[in-house]
């Protein structure tokens, strides 16, 4: 598991709540499909701005695993070398 | 002045195209109220451009104020969105719903979209282009914008907001395009595929729009003064109209300047528009070119005044008023007319022409009846 930096943390759950546009605030844990009514477009969006975000490429099977910021964040990390 | 002939519109063919509806996003105001008024009062609306925008070739703008885009289609869906677009869905709004946001014209599954423009949004699409080549990697482009580069994205948004299920057609022909547009109602609408339309034209200002008018600057022509906005009209057959005519299109002509001789080929895509519409050129009581601040502008308004009677040019205050909007122009043009109208008694039963030329060589003309009833 990753160790969390609390400033990636808080610039990836902008990048996440602009990108699958979200209004509200949402826990860590909230489900983006299911409960934020995000579908796969948006996803891709997130995916493709936290790539931009850090220069890094996340590979598109790992899509389904960003189900909610902490697994989003553990798959950017993972991607990042973090 | 003698008084013309007034062609009730139940009396027009029903199959004659009519326009009973118009909306306009412009310099003016994002109201179709804010644009009647600011036509008929000559109202200047350059203003100095935003600091934000960086620098420009030409430092005054004419945008659209108070265009807050959250703030008139909400925050859901527009973080991303491009200008052109919102231009588009406020001006459909206007035209479509009432003040309480209710929709106030009935539309159905044969209610067509069709909008003019020239490149699009320009501004989303050299970002994304941007950035392709300037981050890490050619695929790091901000994915949620690409849908709004596509041509077609205004349209097929305007169809999606109001539930319109009829064709759906972007054209792109400059100065030119918000007449093709109503000619491409028209002819489907004539065809049967559409029982009405909402068609017009939109144009965004960006700084890059404006770098890339200025490259394409003429020599000794001045840095252009750039407008933008969103004309639409709501278009029936007379025979089936819901709503009241304004005014009849009686003919649209377009054709295109091979000769490179551009007063020529207004001179005689204008006479094709009037012979068409049965009428002659002594009986234009309101013609308004385009006013393109180019040498195809210049002998477009020197077509028409050989052309047509003296007091019909000065009608209407000079489009150069809200600047060169480009592909909005023609659609800002008729709708200049009908603000005129409006005002004026004298106007029901009269012939207005509207005509655009473009640097590409596109000419267009329309020719219409004026039908407002004044009180």
């Amino acid at each position: 598991m990753t160790t969390v930096v609390p400033e990636r943390l808080t610039r990836i759950r902008e990048i996440i709540a602009e990108n699958i546009d979200v209004h509200i605030e949402f826990a860590d844990s909230t489900l983006f499909i299911d409960e934020l009514g995000a579908d796969s477009l948006k996803l891709i969006d997130v995916l493709s701005a936290l790539e931009m975000e850090y220069s890094i490429v996340i590979d598109m099977d790992e899509l389904p695993k960003m189900v909610n910021v902490e697994t989003t964040y553990q798959v950017t990390a993972a991607a990042a070398g973090w | 002045m003698s008084t013309a002939a007034v062609t009730p519109a139940a009396s027009l063919p029903p199959e004659t195209l009519v326009i009973t509806g118009w909306s306009a996003v412009s310099p003016h105001g994002v109201t179709r109220q804010a644009f009647a008024a600011g036509v008929r009062g000559g109202a200047k609306t350059a203003v100095k451009a935003d600091v934000a925008l960086g620098t420009l070739p030409s430092p005054n703008v004419c945008t659209v104020p108070d265009f807050d885009i959250p703030g008139l289609l909400g925050a859901k869906g527009t973080a991303k969105m491009d200008r052109l677009t919102a231009l588009t869905l406020v001006a459909s709004d206007g035209l479509l719903l009432d003040a309480e946001g209710n929709k106030a014209v009935r539309t159905d599954e044969a209610t067509g979209v069709v909008l003019g423009i020239s490149m699009g949004s320009l501004e989303n699409m050299t970002d994304l282009l941007r950035q392709s080549y300037t981050n890490a990697l050619p695929f790091h482009v901000d994915a949620g914008r690409i849908p709004f580069g596509s041509l077609n994205h205004a349209a097929g948004a305007c169809a999606i907001r109001h539930d319109l299920k009829g064709p759906n057609t972007t054209v792109a022909g400059g100065r030119v395009s918000g007449l093709l547009a109503l000619n491409y109602a028209r002819r489907l609408m004539s065809q049967g595929r559409a029982t009405k339309y909402l068609a017009g034209s939109v144009e965004e200002f960006s700084a890059i729009h404006a770098w890339f008018e200025y490259t394409a600057l003429a020599a000794g022509d001045p840095s252009p003064l750039l407008g933008e906005g969103c004309g639409l009209f709501l278009v029936e057959h007379a025979g089936a109209a819901e709503r009241p005519a304004l005014a009849a299109v009686l003919s649209i002509e377009t054709g295109v300047d091979i000769d490179d001789d551009p007063r020529a080929a207004v001179t005689g895509c204008v006479r094709r528009a009037l012979n068409r519409a049965g009428v002659t050129a002594d009986e234009v009581w309101a013609a308004v070119p385009c006013a393109a601040p180019t040498s195809a502008g210049r002998a477009e308004s020197e077509a028409l005044a050989a052309l047509v009677p003296a007091d019909a040019l000065s009608r209407v205050p000079s489009m150069e008023l809200l600047g060169d909007t480009s592909a909005a122009s023609a659609s800002f043009q008729i709708q200049a007319v009908l603000g005129v109208a409006e005002a004026d008694p004298t106007s029901s039963g009269r012939i207005a022409l509207v005509s655009a030329v473009d640097r590409d060589g596109a000419v267009g003309c329309a020719v219409l009846r004026l039908l407002g009833e004044h009180a």
